[in-house]
């Protein structure tokens, strides 16, 4: 369990390359086993041979010498077993049972085991390969013979080649790794561009932002799946746009837009040493109108005014809706409070002309306050609140006003615009 | 109980009498050469072409009788899938039925004899005797070092057109070829 964990924590390129390295290391057991096995076989059944060719030879060669009881004769021929590294020992027996000639290795005398009980065999064990042939002179039986292998070179043959195949298990498992880390980097590597962009669109919310990878496999269809996602949240964070920042009544910018905007226009009054302004409208009897004729009509009147207060303003001042019968118009780079006073003059003269709404002419009428930054205040809430003042200060004086904030306003004085 | 103790020590003395006489090297010298003459007749090859009479294979013995019994023990023996046959021959006109013939004689004219009637004829001849080494056996036996030596003659041998093995010759003291 601890080892699935730990392999699904590891990156993709070190899960691909491990998995082809398990996969090629599995491949390569079995084949390694079954050639050691083959090898361990042929090489035994090699060795076997071998022992029973070397005793063929030495009966030949020994019957004679064991007829005419010639011992050194004997002696000399199993002494050419000397030739052969792996004969540990060999014995002449007689057709008496008793020791006649004796070859051994490494001196010494001859284990008496080896003639314990004489037949024509072969006995193979993990040490050792005994072969035991009586001897003839023609049809005439004159002894035995038993030669003693043991299976050094046998054992030191399969360790070189259990070695072999080891080094060329690990060669080959290198090999692999090798080519699987160069190929695997053609997966990985849009994997990581992909990862990459994924953090670059969370970090800096750009969802303009594209991958480039061109292919026809399912990386490929990943990244066309996640162009085409980046695209509709794109869209989607437009139409959001839309309907956070739109009146959907009036078509104008809503509170929220305005808010922004007058922020911004605080900023760069104050960055740019630039006159903006702000101007708070407010309907007069509107309540009345829409009590009278209904929401609809109200909704109406609002269209209405909102058109005309857009034609009053210049092209790149924004007018906002930003209360039931409130407006908002935010004006920068002004050149004097005079012409803003103009503007609102303007503004308040066209809303006191009559409406047509389903036949009934209808007077509505605005009262307008301003505020000036950096003239008035240097922050945006203390902005909005002068022109607040302001604009209550018109309507107290009788509605269908206009009034420029001045700091007296707030200690209780009056004054008409 | 006393009896079966008895039984036991005769059995446990026979053994042991039996086991020493079976390790015993000392192997009595005729003996020994009898053995000898087997093996020289399994290691030689005759020439095919034998007269059809002779269907046992005729082991000869020439001159004094030193062997006894142990040359008798052969009768029977196989040589090449023909049964031996020991033979004592007085005459020396009987050895052609020979096909291997010990030369015991001491006597210098009857040695001679036989190496006339013989001629080329394939006769293995094996001696001990000095006196007839004179006559060119092809095989002579002589002690040496508490065993038995022999030498080879391959020149006579060959004229009798008789094949030693190679391994005869391997273990033979002295190979003498012409």
């Amino acid at each position: 369990m601890k080892l699935r964990n730990w392999f699904h924590n590891q990156p993709i390129q070190r899960k691909l390359s491990g998995i082809s390295t398990l996969v090629t290391l599995v491949a390569l057991l079995p084949i390694a086993s079954v050639l050691l096995g083959y090898e361990y076989r042929a090489a035994h059944q090699a060795a076997v041979h071998e022992v029973k060719v070397l005793a063929d030879i030495i009966r030949d060669n020994s019957a004679a010498t064991l007829a005419f009881q010639d011992q050194p004769s004997a002696t000399e021929v199993l002494e050419t077993l000397r030739a052969s590294p792996n004969i540990a020992q060999a014995v002449l027996i007689l057709t008496d049972g008793s020791l006649y000639a004796q070859y051994v290795q490494n001196g010494g005398a001859a284990d008496p085991k080896l003639w314990n009980q004489l037949s024509d065999s072969e006995t193979v064990s993990w040490k050792s390969i005994r072969v035991a042939r009586s001897v003839h002179l023609k049809a005439m039986k004159v002894g035995w013979l038993v030669i003693d292998s043991h299976l050094d070179a046998f054992y030191a043959r399969i360790q070189l080649y259990a070695l072999v195949i080891f080094l060329s298990i690990m060669v080959g498992l290198g090999l692999a790794r090798y080519l699987s880390l160069r190929l695997i980097t053609s997966i990985t590597d849009p994997l990581s561009l992909l990862v990459t962009l994924t953090h670059d669109v969370a970090e800096q919310k750009n969802y303009t932002l594209r991958n480039t990878i061109e292919r026809k496999d399912e990386i490929g269809d990943l990244s066309q799946a996640f162009n085409n996602m980046l695209s509709h949240i794109h869209a989607r964070d437009a139409q959001l746009n839309q309907l956070a920042y739109y009146d959907n009544v009036t078509g104008l910018t809503n509170r929220h837009y305005f808010k922004e905007r007058a922020e911004q226009a605080v900023g760069n009054a104050l960055r740019y040493c630039r006159c903006s302004c702000l101007m708070f409208i407010d309907l007069d009897r509107f309540k009345a109108v829409n009590d009278t004729f209904g929401h609809d009509i109200g909704d109406e009147l609002l269209r209405a005014v909102a058109q005309r207060l857009t034609q009053t303003l210049r092209n790149n001042d924004v007018v906002c809706r930003i209360g039931g019968d409130e407006f908002a118009v935010v004006l920068e780079n002004v050149a004097s409070l005079d012409d803003v006073g103009l503007l609102a003059q303007k503004m308040v003269h066209a809303l006191a002309q009559s409406f047509l709404l389903l036949d009934h002419e209808v007077f509505i009428g605005a009262s307008i306050g301003i505020s000036a930054c950096p003239d008035h205040a240097a922050s945006m809430n203390d902005l909005l609140r002068c022109a607040d003042i302001a604009m209550y200060q018109a309507k107290a004086l009788g509605r269908g006003q206009f009034c420029i904030y001045s700091p007296h306003l707030e200690a209780g004085s009056h004054r008409g615009g | 109980m006393m009896r079966r103790i008895l039984l036991w020590l005769i059995v446990a003395l026979n053994l042991g009498l039996s086991a020493h006489a079976q390790t015993s090297q000392a192997v009595p010298e005729y003996t020994m050469k009898a053995a000898y003459l087997y093996n020289f007749a399994l290691l030689t090859t005759w020439p095919v072409a034998l007269p059809a009479s002779a269907s046992a294979f005729n082991l000869c013995l020439y001159g004094q009788d030193e062997f006894g019994p142990a040359l008798d023990v052969l009768n029977g023996k196989e040589v090449n899938g023909q049964k031996v046959q020991v033979l004592r021959i007085e005459r020396a006109e009987d050895a052609l039925q020979c096909r291997l013939i010990f030369i015991s004689e001491t006597d210098a004219s009857r040695v001679v004899r036989l190496a006339n009637v013989l001629g080329r004829a394939p006769v293995l001849t094996v001696t001990d005797d000095f006196q007839a080494r004179s006559i060119n056996a092809m095989i002579n036996l002589a002690p040496e070092n508490h065993r038995l030596s022999f030498e080879v003659n391959t020149g006579v041998t060959k004229l009798a057109n008789l094949q030693l093995s190679s391994k005869l010759l391997r273990l033979a003291a002295r190979v003498i070829s012409p």
